[in-house]
């Protein structure tokens, strides 16, 4: 009678995801279930200092640090699906964070979307990180949005 | 688990490949190590204390259906919880007229209005027999919800995108947008169906 869901899941390599990652598993989580880990690198940083930069190798030596930070998420993303013996694969998204996710999200069909409040972003004047914010905005599915609790005096 | 490591880095794309849309395939392989057999149980799941806002509007009851539905677990102790905020149905207009006998009759259907939502959340989570406790919560309500959850210890909140508050701001309720904001523990927001199409 259950049927098959999909659970979208956004990653990145900040602690909130892995907690967003952990309380699924130990409180969401159903037998059957279909997990997609979402994940969107960020290289925007790059192209806007490329404008500032000459050296093409630079812009090389960057790309390759994001790509290999990359690969080192999924393999942690990976073993711990692996571990605890679900079922699912690793997407990477290219875009903005937050349009990139609820893309990815809407092609595969989401039952639901897990994220964290906050990634790697250096802005912490909010509750609540932006990208979180907008997918709960305009998300047309539920979403859970998990707060990490050492984490919520973070301002 | 090196094989395993290097097939995964080849598909990643490591050295200059695109990124676009690229996915990266991982299936739960069917050969488990014998190491990993110790973590063989299913991942264990106690029930979880959950909070639920109900306002009794249409969207607090579809996000109960789909706790009910996609949440639930037999264990969990689940506080279906009710702001009854008597400001938001009775315009302060009224109040300042001060006809006491109208003030009384309005503060007696306030009640009886409460009591008939009490009743319908009840027969809700019976339908699908879920154990649960109602509880009233006072004041305004995202404030209300968010302590409530906290002092129940609750694990996660599970709150509607709307409600019948009079404030219609953007497309998320004023509540459920407050209950986001300032919960320590997880919160689900369901969106009603109806929302879906606005969005688009």
């Amino acid at each position: 009678m259950e049927s098959k869901r999909t659970i979208v899941i956004a990653i990145d390599d900040s602690v909130h995801s892995e907690f967003a990652f952990d309380f699924y598993v130990d409180n969401v989580h159903r037998h059957g279930d279909h997990i997609v880990l979402v994940h969107v690198p960020e290289y925007s940083n790059i192209l806007s200092a490329s404008s500032l930069l000459t050296d093409p190798n630079i812009i090389a030596e960057m790309i390759k640090d994001t790509e290999e930070r990359t690969s080192e998420l999924v393999d942690k993303y990976s073993f711990k699906m692996q571990q605890k013996q679900l079922h699912g694969h690793v997407r990477q998204q290219c875009g903005k964070p937050g349009e990139a996710i609820l893309e990815c999200a809407r092609e595969e069909g989401a039952t639901m979307l897990i994220l964290g409040t906050r990634g790697m972003g250096l802005m912490r004047r909010t509750f609540m990180g932006s990208v979180s914010d907008y997918c709960l905005h305009h998300a047309s599915f539920p979403v859970l949005v998990c707060r990490h609790k050492p984490f919520i005096n973070d301002k | 688990m090196s094989g395993f490591l290097s097939n995964l880095l080849g598909k990643v794309g490591l050295g200059g490949g695109h990124t676009s849309g690229q996915t990266v395939e991982q299936t739960a392989a069917p050969v488990i190590q014998t190491d990993t057999q110790m973590a063989e149980e299913s991942p264990k799941k106690t029930g979880k204390n959950v909070l639920i806002a109900m306002d009794g509007s249409k969207h607090a009851l579809y996000a109960f259906e789909w706790y009910a539905k996609n949440l639930y677990h037999p264990d969990d102790n689940v506080i279906m919880a009710h702001c009854a905020e008597p400001g938001v149905n009775i315009p302060p207009t009224t109040l300042m007229a001060g006809n006491p006998t109208m003030i009384q009759t309005m503060m007696k259907d306030h009640e009886q209005h409460v009591m008939d939502t009490f009743k319908t959340i009840d027969q809700l989570a019976k339908k699908y027999n879920i154990k649960h406790v109602l509880e009233r919560l006072h004041g305004p309500p995202g404030e209300a919800i968010v302590k409530a959850a906290d002092s129940q210890n609750a694990d996660m909140i599970v709150a509607g995108s709307r409600g019948f508050g009079t404030l219609r701001r953007t497309i998320m309720g004023s509540v459920s947008d407050y209950i986001v904001h300032h919960s320590k523990v997880p919160v689900m927001i369901c969106k009603h169906d109806d929302e879906h199409v606005k969005l688009k």
